[in-house]
């Protein structure tokens, strides 16, 4: 969403500075076309007007150039729980497969892959978008193994980035990023994002990874060594808080979603 | 951002010069710095001079009977030492794990055999320790943190490199006043969080000598996090010395697991006259496990690194049949 106020200033200060190189190159603003740091005419590509010259120029005219953007989202087709908070047009969704092996005397879990496919919309700089998918497996990677708030005595526990664990690049494993290009008719050039969304697949990923290979459900961050070894002493089938998962039949949960949300929509709308 | 506080910087030449400097109870030795500093940054401990040994000990590696190697030979250097490698393999394993690539770069053998015990109540900022109230090892009136009614500091032995040395009967040379003198590794540590070290103020660790390595294979193995950076917090050692397919001599040591490093005998006796078969592998295993006495003041936990000695010990040997 911010995209597309982004877009709609940027394309305001586009138009001041066509209008200032259309003035200084003696060509209509329509035949004027920008690459390379340059507003050229496309009749005449030589013919140009360098960006840094065209931002002086219009500077000296307008002063400080600046140019505002918005953009509403389109009224949002039902009631969702939790929408006042989040209109967003247009959500991005994720996949990821993750290859671990579990060394069971040790309890040490070892990456071997983690691939992830995000549907970024579309990937305006591919390059970039591929890094952020990565950088979100590694990070999905370091909060379900590593990362911990651990409080002692009132006190952080892990209070340095020697304590608090984050992953080195000798545990981290080749990270494949898929990219998937939906084009949003609602994104800037139909896009929509790539900062936080690629992680959130990973940590269940790895967590399914790991059941898949000692027969252990972790419903709990991070899933340390210690953990893995009293689990499989003990011979446990899930490492968890209580009250959660366990068990309880997940339909319930929905029932219950469900009858919360009717509810705040009648009151909501006055009908009881 | 931590800053380092004011000190001078002495830059002996001499074994002679250096040890008079240190003589001074406000003077601490330095070599490669990459514990001393980072722990003036903490203000664990604030000496009002450093005396640099660069100019003091050397960092040759030279191969005559056995290998002397200087205490000043960076972690590098001994981690690539082709002879090393080939010989002495617990070493070379050993010095390779230790920290990242620029810390080994400058970390020297001398620094890691006096390496500092650690702790996580003790290895923190001052701001974070002040918070805290202390411990008895910055601070005699404060109790231990971990176990509060024991009687000596549980901080813990770190160093990669000891064990190894330890488990290839290596020897070092100590440089004092009134001259030199040759101690096995292993009599250099002590039990104890504080004073851990066997040396006395203006003693300095010139060398190592390792014994001739026929017949003598050795590994290292070391429990951590994650796979670079961490300290040890369960480190073993073995080294055995066979006539065909039997044992006729081996040791056993570990790190990690107590304030001082340890060499396990009967380890060491549950393989002689062996050929290192399964039962004989579990039982020096058993004995390391033993052994290991950890507490909770590092990363893992008591349970994880205690299972790790016997796990470790048992991968160390097995890696050793062949």
């Amino acid at each position: 969403m911010a995209g597309n106020a982004v877009r709609m200033a940027a394309s305001e200060l586009r138009r001041t500075l066509l209008q200032i190189a259309a003035a200084k190159l003696e060509v209509p603003a329509d035949r004027l076309g920008c690459a390379f740091r340059r507003i050229y005419d496309t009749k005449d590509p030589e013919r140009f007007l360098s960006f840094v010259d065209a931002v002086v120029a219009a500077e000296s005219k307008h002063g400080t150039l600046s140019a505002r953007g918005y953009y509403t989202p389109p009224k949002l087709a039902g009631n969702y729980k939790g929408s006042g908070v989040g209109p967003s047009p247009a959500y991005s969704y994720s996949a990821c497969v993750a290859d671990v092996s579990v060394d069971e005397e040790t309890g040490r879990i070892t990456v071997n892959k983690i691939v992830v496919a995000h549907d970024c919309g579309r990937a305006l700089n591919p390059v970039n978008t591929e890094g952020q998918i990565e950088g979100s497996a590694y990070m999905g990677m370091g909060e379900i193994l590593m990362e911990e708030q651990v409080f002692r005595g009132g006190l952080h526990k892990k209070p340095s980035l020697l304590d608090y664990k984050l992953p080195t690049s000798k545990d981290t494993p080749e990270l494949e990023a898929i990219l998937v290009e939906t084009i949003d008719s609602e994104g800037p050039y139909g896009a929509k994002e790539a900062g936080e969304g690629p992680l959130n697949p990973v940590i269940p990923a790895l967590a399914n990874a790991v059941y898949d290979a000692i027969g252990i459900r972790f419903d709990e961050t991070p899933i340390t060594a210690a953990k893995v070894l009293d689990a499989l002493a003990k011979k446990k089938a899930r490492v968890g808080p209580d009250g959660l998962g366990g068990g309880h039949d997940p339909s319930r949960a929905m029932r219950r979603l469900r009858a919360t949300t009717e509810k705040r929509e009648q009151k909501r709308t006055g009908v009881s | 951002m931590l800053r380092l506080p004011r000190f001078d910087f002495a830059t002996p030449t001499t074994a002679a010069e250096a040890a008079a400097l240190l003589a001074d109870p406000n003077a601490m030795a330095v070599a490669g710095g990459t514990d001393v500093y980072p722990k003036m940054k903490r203000r664990q401990f604030v000496p009002r001079t450093l005396v640099s040994l660069r100019r003091v000990v050397d960092g040759n590696i030279s191969n005559g009977d056995g290998v002397r190697i200087g205490a000043g030979a960076t972690l590098t250097a001994i981690a690539e030492h082709a002879l090393l490698r080939e010989q002495y393999r617990a070493l070379a394993d050993a010095a390779s794990v230790i920290s990242t690539p620029q810390l080994r770069n400058m970390g020297t053998l001398g620094g890691n055999l006096c390496l500092d015990t650690r702790c996580n109540w003790y290895d923190q900022s001052l701001f974070w320790r002040k918070a805290e109230g202390y411990c008895m090892k910055t601070h005699a009136e404060v109790v231990c943190r971990v176990a509060p009614s024991s009687a000596r500091c549980l901080a813990v032995a770190s160093a990669d490199t000891v064990p190894a040395l330890i488990a290839l009967g290596a020897t070092a040379t100590i440089a004092n006043v009134s001259g030199s003198r040759q101690v096995d590794i292993v009599e250099l540590y002590r039990e104890d969080g504080i004073n851990y070290l066997g040396l006395a103020r203006g003693d300095i660790v010139t060398e190592v000598r390792l014994p001739p390595a026929r017949g003598w294979r050795s590994a290292y193995l070391k429990l951590r996090e994650r796979g670079a950076f961490d300290f040890p917090i369960a480190g073993v050692a073995a080294a055995v010395r066979r006539e065909g397919a039997e044992v006729v001599a081996a040791r056993v040591a570990i790190t990690a697991l107590g304030s001082s490093p340890k060499r396990v005998d009967a380890a060491s006796e549950a393989l002689i006259g062996t050929r290192l078969e399964d039962e004989a592998i579990e039982r020096a295993a058993e004995a390391v496990f033993a052994a290991a006495r950890p507490m909770d003041n590092t990363s893992g936990t008591i349970a994880e690194r205690k299972r790790a000695a016997r796990v470790l010990t048992a991968r160390t040997l097995r890696s050793l049949r062949e």
